[in-house]
């Protein structure tokens, strides 16, 4: 499967757009004077709030609207892996996390990850003018970000974005994990 | 994929102009075909492919009045 991406246009965040280097605010304390804040760089997410939300937000944070009622909190977003590092298992090494091995699996775990039939994660060829590799989403692994910050990473961290077909497809594939139901174990 | 209907956004075209491409029927890495088209000795590569989510703490102290 081939993703197709698109040069960026828009003057706000959008949905599907690829970003590099974005900070998951791990957690905050304070000990004896002492502020520690641990946050997880991830070298690339994709942006997975719908589109229409968006582009409200933006509306109704900047325009003439009597209210905020679109405002965003924050924004919903995946990190992007590298695909030879996550058949591995170990592309959150750093994080001291050992993933699942399916290098040493069946080769059809792997094909169903490449087609899109493993429901929890999302493969992308972006192609070779992105720059980067085939690459996975793990849905579990979804986040949310500051809108504010992500609007602050845009004009220098923002690569593409996915064309609207396959970001809907995205989409669709990520709220159909989100929604399915867990029935206990017999 | 066709690639003329792949454009990328000038900044990143900038950002990217020192990496070195290597067609991916020529070098493949791994058992799986397309699985790394970049060299391993490009800048890039070192940042960006290589790269994997890691941990960042900074600390801070409080300042008295």
């Amino acid at each position: 499967m081939t993703e197709t991406i698109i040069c960026h246009t828009e003057d706000r965040v959008c949905q599907g757009d690829i970003f590099r280097d974005i900070e998951y605010f791990d957690s905050f304390s304070i000990d004896a004077g002492i502020v520690e804040i641990a946050r997880i760089s991830f070298p690339h997410i994709v942006v997975l709030t719908q589109d229409c939300d968006l582009a409200q937000d933006l509306t109704f944070r900047h325009g003439d609207s009597r209210n905020q009622d679109k405002v965003l909190l924050s924004i919903l977003v995946a990190p992007i892996y590298n695909l030879e590092f996550f058949l591995n298992g170990e592309h959150l090494s750093e994080l001291d996390l050992s993933m699942r091995d399916f290098r040493h699996g069946s080769k059809t775990a792997i094909n169903d990850i490449k087609n899109n039939s493993n429901p929890r994660y999302h493969f992308f060829d972006f192609g070779r003018e992105s720059q980067l590799p085939p690459s996975i989403v793990d849905f579990k692994h979804y986040f949310a970000v500051n809108i504010k910050y992500l609007e602050d990473q845009r004009r220098n961290n923002r690569l593409f974005r996915i064309k609207e077909l396959y970001r809907e497809d995205i989409s669709q594939r990520f709220s159909s994990f989100l929604s399915r139901i867990g029935l206990p174990d017999e | 994929m066709n690639e003329e209907n792949v454009l990328v956004s000038p900044e990143y075209r900038e950002f990217t102009q020192d990496q070195t491409l290597v067609e991916p029927e020529e070098e493949k890495i791994g058992e799986y075909p397309g699985e790394s088209i970049l060299k391993p000795e490009s800048s890039a590569y070192e940042k960006y492919v290589v790269s994997k989510p890691r941990r960042v703490t900074i600390y801070a102290k409080i300042l008295d009045d």
